[in-house]
């Protein structure tokens, strides 16, 4: 899109016009350093295009680590009227309910360095990618996915994997309510029966960071971290499970738009009312594909604990191993905001956006009713990761949303021809991140120079009231699906 | 001679513009095509086949279909494509006779999952001496 038609209304938000079929303005969070890099590719001719879905409230949104996607653009956040608006499965993503866990230990980075090959394989070697191959625990029948879709991470508590305690850190508790699991295909089942407790590939990974900067000592305080200790990041999905739900409803949603007269700039973005028995089955198979990706990072997680356990020979105590939060980044809620004053129930769409509620927010345990939800950001290998928090300006401006990661600047194509002749691991190894990954492309592809600065995005988050930094991570080693 | 296959930019994901001198070849060269992004097509060798056939309303979302239904093949039983003799095509029905391998860690080296075929910017052109394919594979 031409950047001619673009008003910059601070030094952090810009405005597209509302013109032609687009039914609001669109809005879009990035320093003026950004702006430069999201002008290169199609990403603002996605946030205008997302601004013509029927029901859309405000804005459409994007966050500064926007990148052209496949409809939606990654990093874009589209609130819908529940009762007059659409629900897309481009908004989600194929994807479903990707997100992040942040882990908290009671060991110093100073201990771990010398063990960090250990750990490195053995969760290399416990925790399988799941491309081609089972994943770390037997098989699910049938029935038992169906359980995964109606639970969600409690499914994986019930199962031995973790504690009870754990849900109250998990957006949603862990799990969506009113899943369906009569909705999801047989081709889902098949996909999602050998995958729980897999990581993927792609931008997936397990990651163990020294926590090197603390910017708010008494929220990192109440969160237990401490500088100069290790977290753990974990970062996965709903697998093919999710994958296959997204692809059968894209046909559905397709039939759907056609069938309701509805104009969409790009096959991509199709979409059904809310209320039409499309979008109702759509949001039912959602939900049971986002609780699959709650369980299968309670899994992981669980997996993770016990590899350290067995990897230092340490007992749990020592290792103090504690979820901080898990947040989902692609996915579509029913949430009640406050829109001109009244409260609205609406469907936000977060497709490579995190939510970030304020202070006294619904949903968050107690010890976070006052400072507000986590909100988590990885970078990529070999770069830094933030924690931060949601703020009552989010609640105001992005239906509670924020920035998930760093955010490509760079096309596979092109990271992976920089790569050529070059010894991706070892450099990363002289950075001080020793990294182990299955998928041999991906690495190239993943690598840091493929990626905008982390802390430009967060910061320019930060600087625009959404969220509020707490603390920054610094990789040591990383495994990739 | 030329590559049979192309990537394209594309930020998120993985664009890829596929050639051939007609439509059957195009999708056997589609198919190929994604067997070379997960694995180094060389290393897969013709052990057993099986039959595939779909159907669509067009031949973009055909070609879109064919992909599909071959991901879906790998990741439900880890089915690698070698090969492709077509049996039957028209622009609305594509049935093929796949040959390949199981995908075996040992053997072959895995590139990257392809999670999906995406409906974006998908574009099926056919001209008198060449047909070419355009879409985008979310990584």
């Amino acid at each position: 899109m031409s950047s001619e038609g673009l008003i910059q209304k601070s030094a952090y938000l810009w405005e597209i016009p509302q013109v032609g079929q687009m039914r609001v303005p669109g809005r879009i969070y990035a320093s003026e350093t950004l702006m430069n890099n999201i002008r290169q590719d199609e990403s603002l001719k996605q946030v205008a295009n997302v601004a013509q879905l029927p029901g859309i409230i405000k804005y459409s949104l994007a966050m500064p680590d926007i990148h052209w996607g496949y409809g939606f653009p990654i990093g874009g956040v589209a609130a819908t009227d529940a009762a007059q608006g659409v629900i897309s499965p481009g908004g989600v993503g194929y994807d479903i309910n990707c997100g992040v866990r942040l882990l908290r230990t009671n060991l110093s980075a100073e201990f771990i360095r010398s063990q960090i090959k250990n750990i490195v394989t053995g969760l290399f070697n416990n925790i399988p990618s799941g491309v081609g191959s089972h994943g770390a625990i037997r098989r699910l029948s049938r029935s038992e996915v169906q359980k995964v879709l109606l639970k969600g991470a409690r499914w994986a508590i019930e199962n031995g994997y973790g504690a009870g305690d754990d849900l109250r850190y998990i957006e949603d508790k862990g799990c969506l309510e009113n899943a369906d699991p009569d909705v999801i295909s047989e081709r889902a089942y098949q996909r999602g029966a050998p995958q729980l407790g897999t990581l993927g590939s792609g931008n997936h990974f397990v990651e163990i960071s020294e926590i090197s900067d603390i910017y708010d000592e008494n929220v990192a305080r109440q969160l237990g971290l401490v500088k100069g200790n290790i977290v753990v990041f974990i970062h996965t999905g709903s697998r093919g499970l999710g994958y296959q739900v997204c692809d059968d409803f894209i046909k559905v949603t397709l039939h759907a738009t056609a069938k309701y007269g509805i104009f969409i700039p790009d096959r991509q973005l199709s979409c059904a009312p809310l209320n039409s028995p499309e979008g109702k089955d759509y949001l039912g198979a959602m939900r049971g594909a986002a609780n699959f990706a709650f369980a299968n990072r309670q899994v992981i997680s669980s997996l993770v604990e016990s590899t350290f356990q067995k990897s230092l020979n340490i007992t749990p105590n020592d290792l103090g191993m504690r979820l901080i939060w898990d947040i989902a980044h692609n996915i579509a809620k029913i949430e009640t905001h406050m829109v001109g004053g009244e409260r609205r129930e609406v469907c936000v769409h977060r497709k490579g956006a995190t939510r970030a509620f304020g202070p006294k927010s619904p949903d968050l345990p107690d010890e976070y009713h006052l400072i507000g939800q986590p909100v988590l950001i990885p970078g990529d290998m070999g770069t830094e990761s933030y924690l931060c928090m949601g703020t009552q300006k989010a609640m105001e401006e992005t239906f509670g949303s924020s920035c998930h990661g760093a955010g490509r600047v760079m096309s596979r194509h092109k990271a992976k021809k920089k790569s050529m002749g070059r010894n991706l691991f070892k450099e990363l190894e002289n950075a001080g991140v020793f990294v182990m990954a299955e998928g041999k492309a991906t690495m190239a592809e993943e690598m840091p120079y493929a990626y905008k600065n982390v802390t430009e995005v967060v910061n320019t988050m930060h600087q625009a009231g959404i969220t509020k930094k707490v603390a920054r991570f610094t990789p040591m080693g990383v495994i990739k699906g | 001679m030329r590559p049979f296959y192309q990537l394209f930019d594309h930020t998120s994901d993985l664009g890829v513009q596929v050639r051939a001198e007609d439509l059957k070849s195009l999708f056997k060269n589609a198919a190929l095509a994604m067997t070379d992004l997960v694995t180094d097509i060389k290393t897969v060798r013709n052990k057993s086949n099986r039959i595939v056939e779909v159907e669509a309303e067009n031949i973009e979302l055909l070609l879109r279909e064919w992909l599909s239904e071959l991901l879906f093949t790998f990741h439900t039983s880890g089915f690698l494509v070698s090969d492709v003799d077509v049996l039957d095509m028209s622009d609305k029905r594509f049935k093929a006779r796949i040959f390949g391998e199981q995908y075996q860690k040992k053997r072959h080296v895995l590139q990257r999952e392809i999670k999906s075929v995406t409906y974006h910017q998908l574009k099926v052109i056919v001209e008198e001496h060449e047909a070419t394919a355009k879409f985008i594979l979310d990584i």
